[in-house]
């Protein structure tokens, strides 16, 4: 009897817990999958009822290998989180369904028919609230843990005081336990939605205070290419002076190399730089934009030439603004240090909105002609020695984490050039 | 190997012109220039009826379209015509040339000897591009798009494909560089004879195996990456890497 009730009772368990599992976490259920669930759920079975008088081992160890299972398919370490949370919700699921059935002297189908519907319901409130929250909340990783950790301290505590009783048979403790922890459940429900609504909307403050702070930089690097505008324009008399000077003493040569020398180049480069400006008002992405101003400015003072070309409005781009500043940042730093070594630098920056998708293009000259793709993208690698390989590596951890992002990294006639594409957006 | 030449200074056009018929009638008769247009409505409506191979075209046209617009035309009716920019402005829009239109290349107006030395060299460029259009060996080449732009990557220089973490996205490692793209490697598997599929996450090319480990069952590829080997699979590579050798020799 027992045996069949705990074989009956792991199939039940089989079910709900695996199936919300690749419920929640929007999984492909396929045969090899399901297969490999059926022979942990078995073996969990089987140790239960191997340990029929102390049902932790076999509740342990289910949790375990369900977790390891998952993570093993999804590499995602919510799995973590999302299996507690679920066992929390099938316990008291359970436990309140066979109260209700003991108080109301329901038959026992009634029982599993309540599981299964309370189960789905509290699951399918679940990844509605975590589809409401992801987008808005960045858990940093110790906050991943100490979420995991409160949820493995309820989990214990929940067991202790409603499985023990109920498995010794005090129903009546059980039932009084149950009741406070409901409540206690509902106050923490409203309470983690105030937390995550207070975290979300300090989120949005900070993005919106880097927006500014990359604004203001902005609008620096504008003033400064301004004020040279201005001090050309207030040199203007005396270039004429001396050009006057140079022409009454029929100086042709020194004409020439002061025109050259002086005038064209000065004049040159703050036209270039008024131009790359003009460019950045297609993007109208005021995190980006302030960014590659000021790497712009940092260029030009190392007398990096560098390009940008923004041929088309992009209002925006499918991708976390912060993550692509930093992408964007890594990318320019290094090519502006890869830069400063050679004699005939350059950097090409362009941004191309196609009608899926946005190509970002980062492009410097560059002396070797041929790069390894295995050292690339590792912790410790750079073409310029030790410890400035960690920019690449992050870079790709970071798009690591986007589907819709694709980036291909290559020398080509002695141009090192990253592609970034973007789908979606604009 | 039929060229359209739009240019709205009469000189430039000219003297363009006369550069690309006397390297016609010196070295390839077959080139002939078909229309040569100042305004792009020229162009455009030429194009209503019938196509060229190749196209010259001036950014700077003094007219409401610009070369670049005339060249979106040109690309929505033919994906495979060879479109050379004429500008003022050095390489000041190189990429969006490359990436936006697949543009072959584009000539900078400089003094007359340096505009027809790269008239010169870029017809050269297009008129091969134009004879292997009809026997390029695609079976050679794998193909990604990036933007508009086509980049062949010989299948010679390729290490291996792997799987990536997201779904769908593989990633490519080859001599010079590194590709994502989304696909399935299985697609990839029959593309050549040196590829092979030695593990569920890797096609790796045995042309480039440095060494094999039968321990750990991973293989060694010329540029020092590892790749795994399924259980079941490691006798074939074994196999397919010595009958490689001995036809080698």
């Amino acid at each position: 009897m027992a045996t069949s009730f705990i074989i009956a009772f792991s199939l039940f368990n089989f079910l709900i817990i695996y199936g919300s599992l690749f419920y929640i976490m929007n999984m492909k259920i396929t045969l090899k999958r399901v297969i490999w669930c059926l022979l942990v759920n078995s073996f969990v079975t089987v140790l239960a009822i191997y340990f029929q008088h102390s049902l932790w081992i076999p509740m342990v160890a289910s949790i375990l290998l369900s977790m390891g299972l998952f993570y093993i398919f999804s590499r995602r370490k919510m799995v973590f989180l999302h299996m507690f949370v679920i066992y929390i919700i099938s316990i008291l699921a359970e436990y309140t369904a066979l109260f209700v059935v003991v108080a109301l002297n329901l038959p026992s189908i009634i029982h599993g028919v309540l599981i299964v519907l309370l189960i789905a319901i509290v699951v399918v409130i679940y990844k509605a609230y975590l589809l409401h929250y992801t987008d808005k909340i960045r858990l940093s990783m110790l906050s991943q843990i100490l979420l995991a950790l409160i949820l493995i301290i309820t989990f214990i505590v929940f067991y202790t005081l409603i499985f023990l009783p109920a498995e010794k048979g005090d129903i009546q403790i059980s039932t009084i336990n149950l009741m406070t922890l409901f409540v206690y459940f509902l106050i923490m429900i409203g309470l983690t939605s105030v937390l995550l609504r207070t975290i979300s909307k300090e989120n949005l403050l900070n993005q919106k205070m880097i927006e500014q702070q990359q604004f203001t930089q902005y609008m620096h690097a504008l003033e400064q290419v301004n004020r040279e505008m201005q001090t050309f324009r207030h040199d203007y008399a005396n270039i004429l002076l001396s050009l006057r000077g140079y022409i009454e003493q029929e100086d042709l040569v020194g004409l020439r190399k002061y025109f050259n020398d002086q005038i064209i180049k000065e004049e040159q480069r703050t036209l270039f730089k008024n131009q790359m400006f003009s460019q950045l008002e297609n993007l109208e992405m005021i995190e980006i934009k302030g960014l590659i101003a000021t790497k712009l400015l940092i260029a030009d003072e190392y007398h990096i030439p560098m390009n940008i070309e923004i041929p088309d409005t992009i209002h925006d781009i499918a991708m976390d603004r912060i993550h692509l500043s930093r992408i964007l940042g890594i990318l320019l730093d290094n090519a502006i240090e890869a830069s400063t070594s050679l004699d005939d630098p350059k950097i090409n920056l362009a941004f191309i909105a196609m009608t899926n998708n946005v190509v970002i293009v980062i492009e410097n000259k560059t002396t070797s002609d041929i790069v390894n793709s295995k050292h690339l993208f590792e912790e410790q690698y750079s073409t310029k020695g030790e410890n400035r390989g960690i920019g690449l590596y992050n870079l790709r951890k970071i798009l690591s984490n986007y589907d819709n992002v694709t980036l291909n990294s290559r020398i080509e006639n002695h141009w090192f050039i990253h592609e970034i594409i973007i789908d979606g957006g604009m | 190997m039929r060229i359209i030449l739009c240019e709205d200074d009469d000189l430039q056009r000219n003297f363009l012109h006369k550069t690309i018929t006397n390297y016609a009638l010196f070295h390839e008769p077959s080139i002939e220039i078909v229309l040569s247009a100042s305004q792009p409505d020229e162009v455009l409506s030429y194009l209503e009826q019938r196509q060229a191979d190749c196209y010259f075209l001036d950014i700077e046209l003094n007219h409401p379209l610009n070369g670049m617009d005339v060249a979106v035309e040109i690309r929505k009716r033919d994906p495979l015509a060879t479109i050379i920019f004429i500008t003022t402005h050095a390489d000041r829009l190189k990429l969006t040339f490359t990436y936006k239109l697949a543009a072959l290349d584009f000539i900078v107006k400089d003094t007359p000897e340096q505009i027809s030395k790269q008239v010169i060299e870029v017809l050269q460029v297009a008129f091969n591009k134009y004879k292997q259009l009809g026997e390029f060996d695609q079976s050679e080449m794998l193909q990604i798009k990036i933007g508009e732009r086509i980049k062949n990557i010989k299948i010679h220089d390729i290490y291996f494909i792997e799987t990536s973490s997201s779904p769908h996205k593989l990633e490519l490692h080859e001599k010079n560089g590194y590709y994502e793209f989304y696909g399935k490697l299985k697609e990839f598997e029959e593309l050549a004879e040196s590829l092979y599929r030695c593990h569920k996450s890797f096609l790796i090319n045995l042309q480039h195996v440095k060494e094999l480990n039968a321990k750990e069952r991973t293989v060694t590829m010329a540029n020092g990456a590892v790749c795994s080997i399924s259980f079941r699979l490691f006798r074939e590579l074994q196999r397919r890497l010595s009958l490689m050798n001995e036809t080698k020799l």
